[in-house]
């Protein structure tokens, strides 16, 4: 390709017209601070990582009574107690994940270990909303029966159309919140990925 | 970090910014673009550096960070631009030979290349570079045969754009 050759030519004259930063110049851009996508990502996901973290904290600490509360299942103490355990392995995971990440590695190799380090938080999140969920499928009953006068009392009164009506009004909540949750994740996820995403596509579709 | 190691690379840098100016000129449309997109390629150059054991060049490690960090890690400034684009300034060669025809023609080729997309435009300045297809399949992360078959397409696509 003709156009080609000439372009090649031209790009060698070109390093004569380059802009020449001094040693002074560039010496104060090595203590500037980095406004790149991984710490972006980083912050991102600490953020999300932290926040399921810190709404069980609170409600550990504010809510105890909940607990103990008759109409509240025995297993949901143990998924409780269990989804911190779950945290703790996404935060280690995402840390090794994370370290991973290097500049040196191929273009290719980067983009993977980027994706990989925000896979492990997608994880977190499916697992996160599936926790939200299973919260609100027991939290709203558990609340509407205290409401009510307690386990006994309701199930003396309730008919079969306050049983199906106590199940809509769960799961309506349930999939409201969720989606809520979704819609703030996938708007983070979509506008921080949406340029590595592209690329890594169009990588991947070059067999390796 | 200690100065010692500080003093060494922005040397090495200042000697070799001419890798970095041409990766931003590839991959911005305007100064203030190529001005932020050489700080961040030099913040993860100097974040890099520290492991940098030398069993290659200094040139050759640049390329993959300066193009890792246009690629992939530089996030365009959304502050408001005032800066003329690239396209529309005359790029003139200082050389006897000058031709206007020359001119014409490698403006367009500029303006091709922005078309590309960020991968196409890596392989692109690679081969600007001189860089054998071992070096450019090394650093993209694809084999030897791919980067060759995704460079003659390139060659198509920027025919297409060049005489649709």
């Amino acid at each position: 390709m003709e156009e080609l050759d000439l372009l090649k030519k031209d790009w060698k004259k070109q390093e004569a017209q380059q802009p020449k930063l001094s040693f002074e110049d560039i010496d104060k851009m090595t203590h500037k601070k980095s406004s790149s996508l991984v710490k972006w990502i980083f912050y991102v996901s600490l953020f999300e990582l932290g926040f399921g973290f810190i709404v069980a904290a609170l409600l550990f600490i504010f809510q105890p009574e909940a607990m103990e509360e008759p109409a509240t299942p025995g297993w949901f103490n143990w998924f409780y107690y269990l989804s911190f355990l779950v945290v703790f392995y996404f935060i280690y995971k995402f840390f090794i994940n994370y370290k991973k990440i290097s500049t040196t590695s191929s273009v290719k190799e980067l983009m993977q270990n980027i994706m990989t380090t925000r896979k492990t938080v997608k994880y977190y999140i499916i697992y996160s909303l599936s926790a939200i969920a299973v919260s609100v499928c027991v939290a709203v009953p558990t609340g509407f029966i205290q409401g009510a006068g307690g386990i006994e009392q309701f199930k003396a009164e309730a008919t079969l159309s306050s049983y199906l009506m106590l199940a809509l009004v769960t799961i309506l909540l349930a999939c409201i919140i969720v989606l809520i949750f979704y819609a703030i994740y996938y708007l983070l996820y979509g506008l921080l990925t949406k340029k590595l995403q592209r690329n890594y596509k169009e990588l991947k579709q070059l067999k390796s | 970090m200690n100065n010692n190691l500080e003093h060494n690379f922005v040397t090495e840098l200042e000697r070799h910014q001419n890798i970095v100016h041409k990766v931003c000129r590839i991959y911005t449309s305007n100064r203030d673009q190529h001005n932020d997109l050489f700080q961040e390629i030099t913040i993860q150059l100097w974040k890099a550096y520290p492991k940098f054991r030398g069993d290659s060049k200094f040139s050759t490690w640049m390329y993959r960070v300066a193009l890792n960090t246009a690629i992939t890690l530089y996030r365009k400034s959304k502050r408001n631009v005032k800066t003329q684009d690239y396209e529309t300034v005359v790029f003139k060669i200082a050389s006897d030979d000058y031709d206007d025809t020359e001119e014409e023609q490698l403006k367009i080729m500029y303006k091709a290349i922005k078309q590309l997309s960020d991968i196409e435009k890596a392989l692109i300045f690679l081969y600007l570079e001189d860089k054998n297809y071992k070096e450019i399949a090394e650093t993209i992360g694809i084999t030897e045969v791919n980067a060759r078959v995704k460079m003659n397409r390139i060659k198509t696509k920027l025919k297409k754009i060049l005489n649709p």
